[in-house]
C-alpha cells in the first residue's frame, strides 16, 4: 500500500470546530457512548421479563439519583444521535447541503438533543 | 478490498439500519407516551406477542449492524496499528454476535442470565 506522508491532525482538544463539525463529532461520541451501555440495557430487558420481582427491581434501580443522572446522559446521547442522524440522512438525499442551511440544522440538532433531555428531566422530577 | 468490505456496502447498511431504527424508535415512543401505567403482566404479554418480538429482534439486528459500521469507522480513523485494529474489530464482532444470541435467548427462551 502506498503510504504518502500526508498531514494528519486529530487532536480534538486543539482543533477549533465549526458548529457543523461539533454536531458531527457529538454524533460519533454519542454513538460510542450508546454502544458502551448496550449490554446494560439488554440486561435490564432480561431482568424486566424474568418475573414480577425482576420487573420491580428494574423500576427500583431507576429511582436512584446516580442512575437517573446516567439515564439522562443516555437520553441526551440517544436524542442527539437520533436527530444528528436524521440530519445526515436528509443530506444524503441532498437536503440541507448549502452552508447556511447546514449550519442552521446543526444548531437545530444540538438544541433538540438538549431539549429532549430537559423534557426527560421534567418527566423524572414529577 | 473484497466486495463485502467496500465502503458503499457499509454506507448502505448504515443508512438502511438507521431508517429501520428511526421508524421503530418513533413507534415505541408513541406507544410509551400513550401508556398510563405499566405492570409486569402487560409488559410480558406485549413482548410475547409474535409481531412485537419479531420486530424487536429485527430492531436489535439492525442496531448491531448499525453499531458495526459506526464503531468500525471510529476504529479505522483512530487506530492505525493493524494488529490492534484487528483485535478491536474482532472483539467488536464477538460482542455483537454475543448480544444477538443473548437477545434471542431473552425474547424466545425467556431466559434471564
Amino acid at each position: 500500500m502506498l503510504q504518502k506522508q500526508q498531514p494528519i491532525y486529530l487532536n480534538l482538544l486543539k482543533i477549533s470546530l465549526p458548529i457543523t463539525g461539533i454536531a458531527s463529532l457529538l454524533h460519533r461520541l454519542t454513538g460510542l457512548l450508546l454502544f458502551i451501555f448496550l449490554p446494560i440495557l439488554i440486561y435490564g430487558l432480561s431482568l424486566s421479563l424474568s418475573g414480577v420481582s425482576g420487573f420491580s427491581r428494574c423500576l427500583i434501580f431507576f429511582e436512584s439519583s446516580y442512575i437517573r443522572i446516567i439515564l439522562l446522559l443516555l437520553i441526551w446521547a440517544l436524542a442527539h444521535h437520533f436527530f444528528a442522524g436524521l440530519r445526515f440522512l436528509l443530506m444524503d438525499i441532498d437536503i440541507g447541503l448549502s452552508l447556511p442551511i447546514a449550519r442552521f440544522t446543526a444548531w437545530l440538532v444540538i438544541i433538540a438533543g438538549i431539549a429532549v433531555m430537559l423534557f426527560a428531566v421534567k418527566g423524572l422530577l414529577l | 478490498m473484497t466486495r463485502h468490505a467496500s465502503g458503499l456496502n457499509a454506507w448502505i447498511i448504515q443508512r438502511l439500519s438507521a431508517i429501520y431504527i428511526v421508524i421503530f424508535t418513533v413507534v415505541v415512543f408513541i406507544w410509551g407516551v400513550q401508556l398510563d401505567s405499566l405492570n409486569y403482566q402487560t409488559w410480558y404479554e406485549t413482548l410475547s406477542l409474535p409481531l412485537v418480538s419479531i420486530f424487536l429482534l429485527l430492531f436489535f439486528i439492525a442496531l448491531f449492524f448499525h453499531c458495526w459500521v459506526g464503531i468500525r469507522d471510529i476504529v479505522i480513523d483512530y487506530i492505525h496499528s493493524t494488529a490492534i485494529r484487528l483485535l478491536v474489530l474482532s472483539l467488536l464482532m464477538f460482542s455483537l454476535f454475543s448480544m444477538t444470541v443473548w437477545v434471542m435467548l431473552i425474547l424466545y427462551m425467556k431466559q434471564h442470565l
